[in-house]
């Protein structure tokens, strides 16, 4: 038993399958990135979809093959410091204009369809 | 610091077969942070306001809305590490968890992946043993989604936002009775902190709780994940009854029906965890870095600041209060079960200058009003009575002002009515009688027709003139001093018979 | 005695401050072309007639009373559709945010609005600007006032084509591959990207959040000047802003640019480049040198990997900011089978058009699970070496300048069968983007194809925080030139 519990290193594996043939996913890795995107795309889209994406990728190939070792990750261009905020309550929006671009609201509460799943 | 060896764990012993079985517990605890607003937007959070009542456009997750760091939550991280001598980092940063669900407004959670703001530290358990933690972590909660109310699910976002700390434990824990000591110590070091009020009926502290079982020597078990968890009682129901399924399982000797790695929820009726529908597939959260946040930066000078302001724990002032201020360890213990009440009583004792006057009235008294239902405070804060004013009534009892049940009896009308002492005492005329010739005219009417007493005593029983007392006290309308009494009363019959 | 049809922002200011135009004419005249022409071309998303005649009429009040006025008071001006304003309909030209109506409004449209600027409504876009033609719209494509046949570039085609076509004088669009900088050299005008965290991008929708960039639209330089030094500064609400006041205006009207050095980067001007692109800008480059500057030879030598790593990068981050787009708190729902998941799956497969899907699948994809290293983590350290690139260039020069886009403006249809073509239109301004690097887009010729005129853009770039020089080196050029004096033949007057 892992010492961390729930928390693997960052290159460890989550639960998806290792990568198919070296840079080409086919269809089925396509419906599975899909699922995690939560996109149900139809038959049809997912047929057309999956050879632009492996096209797509084909043509990054450039990006995998240079050699970065040594060089740190650039997460945002500019080096900033972190700013930060006084601990002091503010205005917040009035609950009918939180609620009002809601598709479906009940009583005060963002209504959704029953799910009896904590997070997905 | 390490987890006990196999050998050295009483472990679980199995009614059926005799076998003894080594439980391997871990906890993840989810506090919430001491803040005015949450974590990254300025939304101020109350448990029990109306629903969406509390957000702004950051924490709804409308679209161009950006994260701001609350300041006061970052410091009381860093108190709670400290507290929980865990080492700052110099250097963290926040990562995107991303995951979709009704009451996760951006879609991803901001949290801190693999540079959390500290790691290490411990909880001593009452044995002294420290179960030792992998890693604290920032991060903000989610909101509600309330699945028992109607057709929909509800969705309230008041809670999205707000700033936990996720404490990580390693896997020493052995018992389920270890599980909630951990938890009791570990919330009580959070509350002297001043990091978190660590109310799971509020749901200022989540816990889930990692078990596996196995047994003596042999590879760890599958661990299995328990959730929903809403009391420390549930989270010791729910392991010793995880523990027992477990090795119930594996003795079963059926393989199809060893535990899993899932996760499980307790059901507190019934006493049993089940399993939670099984989702589609395994998790896979992409972190990466958050991009609208830079790293955040925790300086040597931040950190000191911190640890040297730090409120006193409450293991040092259980030994301040026996050491320094001669009070028993179980009235030390008493006045230590919260960081209000320890507050509450050393300033009592200092404006009174008798600490073992105060605890004896805080733990007599003024608790004992807390729980009487014709006192309407259920808090310290609640109270009409102030340190100060307590402190005004011991004040005057070590004068000599009022005798204890006077006392008891002015407290009770301060504690109903609001007003101080000295103008009760007036008012109920309670004030103590300390004329010696009228003491002296009760107790020789007291002492008529007592010839037994008067003869116990002569002969050495010098308590027999306890009987006496009471009626003495009464024809004072109780404001003599028990004691004073007592000593008049004895005087008189030893040095003559009564006239 | 002033032009009857004052066409950039600043002179617009003066003639309505010195009472020679009412604002509430100013603004009709905006309106109704966005109406017309604007509706002609397909400019506009939608717009705010109401609102704006009132803000125009109190302009006039304020004056006619002597009070003070800002600096762009009785200014109209187009926002684009992914920018948050109260009151405007921010649905991105896209269906799943279709009647979308954010409950606040953007720092950088509030500093708009305290300048006495009068947005008239919002402009026509790449879905999520996520494109290079504006063909990625939801409520079709915009088209180019030089050529209808055409598109304006992209993601923010409506902004330039609305600038372009005289409507409006200024435009705010979104920069993140090139959408400003593109579209400004497809459509003839002036584009600004800043320095990344110049301007704050609380309430700009997020596509990339550390690429994205509010940029401007103006036919002078001076336009541009007053808009950075009116929307730059500190924003306590965007953490990744920078803590800087806000960029003043040099003042100078220098046209000389005596000392400065301009790097050439090979890269920038392959073989295969269109003849009359290079030739606008070995033109645009001699010009320089007439003015005093001096063209140096550098080396952007990972350019290649530019689009790749911009791709990775910005649809990993879209992937993550777009996953909030599903049908919960706003925007479509649609119900699927029934389920919360489900019903966010449906919601994004219906509202997202085909472009946005596979970014989002390629963004995802980056990120999962055994990928990451190989593709996002990658990605980041190679954007580290573009980035080093630029430094080391700008230790031989001070600027540099090579073509904006690879083509002036294609046909619709051209490009939509391929998404890599498209992708490839971001070659030239890409880079600057992932190095977080101000650059700027000016005219600095034409094309001509099949007896149509096409505007040609130049790109200056200069060091992080060096906004103020490719200002300065933009204006002299434009002192020099007349380009931007060149308008369509479809042009509001």
């Amino acid at each position: 038993m892992s010492a961390a519990h729930g928390h693997p290193s960052p290159t460890a594996p989550t639960g998806a399958t290792p990568p198919a043939a070296h840079g080409t996913p086919d269809r089925a890795v396509v419906a599975r990135t899909a699922a995690l995107a939560r996109l149900a795309l139809s038959d049809a889209e997912l047929d057309a979809v999956a050879p632009q994406f492996a096209r797509i990728l084909g043509s990054f190939e450039a990006l995998r093959g240079l050699d970065t070792s040594g060089v740190e990750p650039m997460t945002r261009p500019i080096e900033l410091a972190m700013i930060m905020r006084q601990d002091v309550p503010g205005d917040c929006l009035d609950p009918q204009a939180a609620l009002a671009p809601a598709p479906k609201q009940v009583n005060g509460f963002f209504a959704v369809p029953k799910t009896l799943e904590a997070e997905g | 610091m390490s987890r006990p060896t196999d050998d050295d764990v009483p472990g679980v012993v199995s009614a059926r077969t005799g076998q003894r079985w080594i439980p391997v517990m871990g906890l993840e605890v989810h506090c919430q942070l001491k803040t005015k607003t949450k974590l990254f937007s300025h939304a101020p959070y109350r448990f029990g306001a109306e629903p969406n009542t509390r957000t702004t456009p950051v924490c709804t997750g409308q679209p161009g809305a950006l994260p701001v760091l609350n300041e006061a939550a970052v410091l009381l991280a860093v108190r709670a590490a400290l507290a929980l001598d865990a080492t700052v980092a110099t250097w963290s940063k926040f990562d995107r968890k991303n995951y979709f669900y009704c009451d996760l407004p951006k879609g991803f959670q901001i949290t801190q992946f693999d540079q959390p703001y500290c790691s290490g530290g411990g909880v001593a358990l009452p044995s002294g043993r420290i179960v030792r933690l992998t890693r604290i972590h920032l991060e903000e909660d989610a909101g509600k989604a309330i699945h028992d109310r109607g057709p929909d699910t509800l969705v309230d976002l008041n809670r999205a936002g707000v700033p936990l700390i996720e404490i990580v434990s390693e896997a020493d824990i052995t018992s389920a009775q270890e599980a909630f000591d951990y938890l009791t110590r570990l919330k009580e070091t959070l509350q002297f902190a001043g990091a978190s009020d660590c109310d799971m009926e509020k749901g200022s502290l989540r816990c889930d709780v990692n078990i596996s079982v196995h047994r003596p020597g042999a590879k760890w078990g599958t661990k299995v994940e328990l959730k929903n968890l809403n009391s420390f009682r549930n989270v010791m129901a729910a392991a010793d009854f995880e523990i027992l399924r477990q090795i119930e399982a594996y003795e079963s000797g059926d393989s199809a029906l060893f535990p899993v790695q899932e996760t499980r929820t307790f059901d507190a009726g019934s006493g049993k965890t089940r399993s939670m529908r099984s989702k589609e597939d395994a998790h896979d959260y992409r972190y990466f870095p958050e991009p609208d946040l830079p790293p955040l930066h925790l300086s040597a000078e931040l950190i000191d600041l911190q640890r040297r302001s730090l409120p006193e724990s409450a293991p040092a002032r259980r030994a301040r209060y026996v050491g320094a201020l001669g009070l028993s360890e179980y009235d030390a213990g008493v006045l230590t079960a919260s960081p209000a009440l320890a507050q509450w009583f050393e300033e009592t004792a200092d404006l009174a200058g008798s600490p073992k006057d105060a605890a004896n009235w805080i733990s007599n008294e003024v608790l004992r009003a807390l729980s009487d239902p014709q006192i309407e405070s259920k808090s310290l804060e609640d109270l009409r009575i102030t340190p100060a004013s307590l402190a005004e009534l011991i004040g005057f009892v070590r004068a000599g002002k009022l005798n204890v049940p006077a006392g008891r009896e002015v407290l009770r009308a301060m504690l109903t009515s609001g007003r101080h002492a000295a103008e009760l005492i007036a008012e109920l005329g309670l004030e103590q009688v300390s004329d010696e010739g009228q003491l002296e005219e009760w107790c020789q009417e007291a002492l008529v027709g007592k010839d037994k007493v008067i003869a116990d005593v002569l002969a050495g029983k010098d308590k027999a003139v306890g009987a006496l007392v009471g009626p003495v006290m009464k024809a004072s309308k109780g404001k003599a001093n028990p004691q004073v009494v007592t000593e008049i009363l004895l005087r008189l019959i030893r040095d003559g018979a009564p006239s | 005695m002033s032009h009857p049809n004052p066409i950039d922002a600043v002179e617009t200011a003066r003639a309505v401050a010195a009472g020679e135009l009412s604002a509430e004419q100013v603004v009709t005249r905006a309106l109704n072309a966005a109406r017309d022409l604007g509706g002609r071309l397909n400019l506009f998303l939608s717009l705010d007639r109401e609102r704006a005649l009132d803000r125009a009429r109190a302009v006039d009040s304020a004056r006619a009373a002597g009070r003070a006025l800002g600096p762009l008071a009785g200014v109209p001006v187009a926002l684009k559709a992914n920018m948050c304003a109260e009151g405007f309909e921010s649905n991105c030209a896209s269906r799943i945010l279709a009647g979308y109506h954010a409950p606040y409004t953007a720092t950088f449209v509030m500093r708009l609005l305290d300048a006495g600027a009068i947005p008239i409504g919002v402009t026509n876009m790449d879905e999520f600007a996520m494109g290079s033609s504006g063909e990625n719209s939801a409520f079709g494509p915009a088209k180019n006032p030089w050529d209808e046949a055409r598109t304006p570039g992209g993601s923010s085609s409506g902004a330039a084509g609305a600038v372009a076509a005289g409507i409006v004088p200024i435009a705010l669009g979104s920069d993140t591959g090139g959408s400003v900088r593109q579209p400004a050299a497809l459509c003839g005008i002036l584009g600004l990207k800043p320095t990344y965290g110049r301007i704050s991008r609380y309430g700009l929708i997020a596509f990339a959040s550390s690429l994205d960039q509010v940029s401007p639209f103006a036919r002078s330089v001076r336009d541009l000047e007053l808009l950075l030094e009116l929307l730059s500064g500190a924003d306590p609400l965007d953490s990744t802003s920078l803590p800087l006041a806000p960029l003043g205006r040099s003042g100078e009207e220098g046209a000389r640019l005596d000392g400065l050095r301009i790097g050439v980067p090979a890269q920038y001007m392959p073989a295969g480049l269109d003849p009359r692109v290079r030739t606008a800008i070995e033109a645009s480059l001699a010009t320089f040198e007439s003015l005093g500057a001096k063209l140096v030879e550098v080396s952007l030598p990972h350019t290649d990997a530019a689009i790749p790593c911009y791709y990775v990068v910005a649809t990993a981050e879209a992937s993550s900011n777009l996953a909030r787009f599903e049908g919960v708190r706003y925007g479509m729902r649609e119900l699927g089978d029934g389920s919360l998941q489900g019903m966010m799956a449906a919601t994004r497969a219906a509202g997202f058009g085909p472009e946005v899907k596979r970014r989002i699948l390629l963004g995802t994809y980056v990120l999962s699970s055994g990928y990451y290293a190989a593709w996002y983590g990658q990605a980041l350290k190679v954007r580290r070496l573009l980035r080093r690139d630029f430094d080391r260039a700008f230790e031989q020069c001070d600027v540099i300048a090579g073509p904006t886009s690879p083509t002036p403006a294609f046909r619709l249809g051209a490009k939509t069968a391929d998404p890599v073509a498209m992708y490839l239109n971001d070659i030239l301004t890409a880079p600057a983007s992932l190095a977080g690097l101000p650059a700027l887009s000016l005219p600095c010729g034409f094309a001509e194809e099949s007896g149509t005129r096409l505007p040609l853009g130049l790109q200056l770039i200069a060091p992080p925080l060096e906004d103020a020089r490719v200002l300065r080196a933009a204006r002299a050029f434009e002192s020099a030139t007349d380009f931007h004096t060149q308008h369509p033949a479809l042009f509001a007057s």
